[in-house]
């Protein structure tokens, strides 16, 4: 039913310096002589990045298949793209970068599978244990340059879980689990903090999972531009009332200077205001980078420095600006805090 | 367009097994469907798997011979052997071959063995594995060696609604709690329709 062709005896290599152990074969070493045209890719535009997993699925049109085999197993992986996208979409990527993943299926009829695509094996009926190979021990780009061929998912005993766990794998994320044998029994054991997560054995999609997505992304060799992420506090003192605002900021500094990002900024002491500050709540901000200052123009201005915000760089990665505006009865403290993250 | 997964099993699976000491494979051998169960080790992760990886490509490949390699390492005293026979027989049961000795295993104490049966059944069409399932929806202990970590109702709860059209709340519920309190409504289904119950064989589910 499978076909064997002699390009895979590169990947073999890989796979088995991966599987049996780095002691052998460095996985690193490894690599270097991959073949190339993994199922994984990604991209990014602007503040989006975008992880893409093509996925071929083997096969469809056998003797024990239900007649909705095809819809089945599309309708998994879209629901389970879904939930993803829905937690990422609250998960940015080092406060700068929205992940959002794309995924494709091809449901195969015969054994040949497509460049550039992952191979998944999909039994229809029986029992079997699901899983996808790659290296045994922590996150990996390995998906990136090769497909997951030898791996299997027996889809009678799986949930849109663990489709979503799955292709994790296919996205370079190792198991947040070990297997341990304990007295003739085994047991799964969370890694340290990882209890109830998606890689373990929960659903939970956290901002652990978005980071390393993200580090993966990068690593795959994606060009991300600058992000800073920062902080603004500010407080407002009239007479005996103190008024608080903390908001995050998280921007991308494209080639050109230009900065965009978003704002989201909350009340954390309402004091004696007679209405709520209009710089509250989540929208985009944007900019510039220029002569070491970040200039915003649409941030929240004092009567003494007008317009544009400016923020200048105190060193390569970090920009801090203290405004401070004095008047009979009241005064009001800013203070910008920016940190280029990953420079 | 390139080949399928097809065969790097081989060559993988005898640096497996020469750097486990655990055969005189050469590079082009494939482990038996005899070394798959005898040779199961759980020790690490690369190791599981491996294991799962030879049986499965054995299940694949030589249904029959891993059948039969299961069928004779079904009693095994060890704990490793036993369970890489039943999931090697929970792979390649057949209506004819091997199902009566999982059908035994239906009312095992062994969570693995119960379920794996249950579920082979089910897929053969044998509706004695339905009852195991429906009972096992308010059970949180955890089978052995699932990715991702899988407790008895979730496999329960992934089988009955892949086998069947009914759904009693199930496809709404994943947590334990939740599931639970769909298996009266399932076994009220059961207790009701277990005569008429059969599979069609078109759509691959059981219906009344």
């Amino acid at each position: 039913m499978r076909q064997r062709r002699p390009r895979r005896v590169a990947l073999l290599s890989v796979i088995t310096a991966g599987m049996i152990g780095s002691i052998l074969i460095p996985w690193a070493a490894q690599r270097a002589t991959a073949a190339s045209g993994g199922g994984t890719s990604a991209s990014a535009n602007g503040d989006t990045v975008t992880i893409a997993v093509n996925i071929d699925i083997c096969c469809g049109g056998t003797r024990r298949d239900p007649a909705n085999f095809d819809s089945l197993v599309r309708d998994d992986v879209m629901q389970a793209e879904a939930v993803w996208n829905q937690a990422l979409s609250r998960l940015p990527y080092k406060g700068c970068f929205s992940i959002r993943v794309a995924f494709s299926v091809h449901i195969l009829t015969g054994t040949a599978a497509e460049d550039g695509y992952h191979y998944l094996y999909v039994d229809p009926t029986e029992p079997g244990r699901s899983y996808v190979q790659g290296p045994p021990v922590g996150d990996s780009t390995w998906v990136y340059l090769n497909d997951v061929g030898q791996s299997s998912l027996f889809l009678a005993s799986m949930s849109i879980v663990t489709w979503e766990h799955e292709i994790g794998h296919l996205m370079g994320l190792q198991d947040d689990y070990q297997d341990q044998v304990v007295g003739g029994a085994t047991v799964s054991v969370a890694l340290p903090g990882r209890a109830g997560t998606l890689m373990d054995s929960g659903s939970s999609i956290d901002q652990n999972l978005a980071d390393r997505l993200g580090d993966l992304a990068a690593k795959s060799g994606l060009k991300l531009p600058g992000c800073w992420a920062g902080t603004m506090n500010e407080s407002l003192v009239v007479g005996p009332c103190t008024s608080s605002v903390h908001a995050t900021m998280g921007i991308v500094v494209k080639a050109d200077g230009a900065v965009a990002g978003t704002w989201t900024g909350s009340e954390t002491a309402p004091g004696c205001r007679s209405h709520a500050p209009f710089y509250l709540g989540s929208f985009p901000i944007s900019g510039n980078l220029v002569d070491r200052k970040f200039l915003f123009p649409s941030l929240p201005s004092m009567p003494d420095y007008p317009p544009p915000i400016s923020i200048p760089l105190v060193s390569s990665t970090s920009a801090v600006a203290h405004l401070v505006w004095s008047a009979p009865g009241g005064s009001q403290t800013s203070d910008f805090s920016l940190t280029c993250m990953g420079c | 367009m390139r080949a399928g997964l097809g065969g790097l099993l081989a060559g993988l699976t005898a640096l497996m097994l020469v750097s486990c000491g655990s055969g005189a494979a050469g590079p082009s051998v494939t482990p038996s469907p005899e070394q798959a169960i005898t040779g199961f080790d759980p020790s690490n992760a690369a190791a599981i798997q491996a294991g799962f990886l030879a049986l499965n490509q054995s299940a694949h490949d030589n249904p029959t011979g891993l059948r039969q390699a299961a069928l004779k390492h079904l009693g095994d005293s060890n704990t490793w052997v036993h369970y890489a026979a039943v999931y090697g027989l929970a792979l390649t049961v057949t209506p004819t071959q091997g199902s009566a000795e999982v059908a035994t295993m239906l009312s095992a104490t062994n969570l693995d063995d119960r379920l794996l049966a249950a579920g082979a059944l089910a897929g053969i069409g044998d509706k004695r594995g339905l009852p195991v399932l429906i009972a096992a929806l308010d059970q949180g202990d955890k089978l052995s060696f699932r990715d991702p970590p899988q407790p008895a109702y979730d496999f329960a709860r992934a089988e009955l609604l892949y086998f069947t059209t009914e759904d009693f709340g199930l496809r709404g519920s994943t947590d334990l709690a939740s599931v639970a309190a769909t298996k009266p409504a399932w076994l009220g289904w059961w207790q009701a329709n277990q005569s008429s119950i059969h599979f069609d064989t078109s759509s691959r589910k059981y219906a009344t």
